[in-house]
């Protein structure tokens, strides 16, 4: 693991092909600009978690049991609303 | 029109209400039209997002407003300008749940919902920058109020 410290201007190069440089930094984040072949896919780390995460909402599945456990939910929200007036 | 759905059956709909993904969903991103088909009995809060191309390929989404009344999606300009609107307050939204089995195990994807246009139906998933939010929010987390998604 290697850890470097770069200011808004400076790159870095990993292997022959890629090129990341800083372009700016601010208390929002740091804006890179990435200079790799095509055929290198460059992603955001979130976007492989998003996939994983579509992945899994995507199999066999019982919503009925979640639209019971909602419905149980809904129907104590109301009665406790009702308690209270 | 008729389409073989997952969870409910063949159903007949009107190709008006499709929505259309330009890019589809995350991992499946050759899948761009679907049905927004909610669950009777759930007063809106549960509804299922089905492929109209894949019969078997649908998910169960929520209404994210009435799990947490002031979530509150930002998206960012070029997203805006994909599906032509200009604030996202314009836009409705839906967050996708992994249905788990016990049931209370399910999670919510809050950092990734699917924002709605409903004047042109265009349709996309989007990853929040901003906001505190995650992609497995227990669902047991929430106290639920109820809400408007659009």
């Amino acid at each position: 693991m290697l850890i470097l410290r770069r200011k808004a201007g400076e790159s870095l190069l990993i292997g022959e092909d890629i090129k990341i440089t800083v372009l700016t930094t601010d208390d929002g984040g740091v804006r890179l600009s990435i200079d790799a072949p095509k055929q290198i896919p460059v992603l955001r780390s979130e976007l492989l978690n998003a996939m994983n995460a579509n992945r899994d909402a995507a199999l066999e599945s019982q919503p009925q049991e979640l639209l019971k456990m909602l419905e149980g939910t809904r129907t104590g929200l109301q009665k406790a609303k009702k308690d209270r007036e | 029109m008729k389409l073989a759905t997952k969870y409910f059956g063949e159903i007949e709909y009107d190709g008006e209400d499709v929505l259309f993904f330009t890019k589809g969903l995350f991992a499946f991103e050759e899948e761009k039209e679907f049905l927004l088909l909610p669950f009777a009995d759930s007063g809106g809060m549960l509804l299922c997002l089905q492929s109209v191309g894949r019969s078997e390929l649908a998910f169960v989404v929520m209404n994210p407003f009435s799990l947490k009344g002031d979530y509150a999606p930002e998206l960012e300009r070029e997203e805006l300008a994909a599906l032509e609107a200009e604030d996202s307050r314009q836009l409705c939204f839906y967050v996708l749940c992994v249905v788990k089995d016990p049931v209370s195990h399910s999670t919510v994807n809050m950092k990734c919902p699917v924002a709605i246009n409903d004047e042109n139906h265009r349709a996309m998933q989007v990853i929040l920058e901003d906001g505190d939010y995650g992609m497995r929010h227990l669902l047991s987390e929430f106290g639920r109020e109820a809400e408007d998604p659009c």
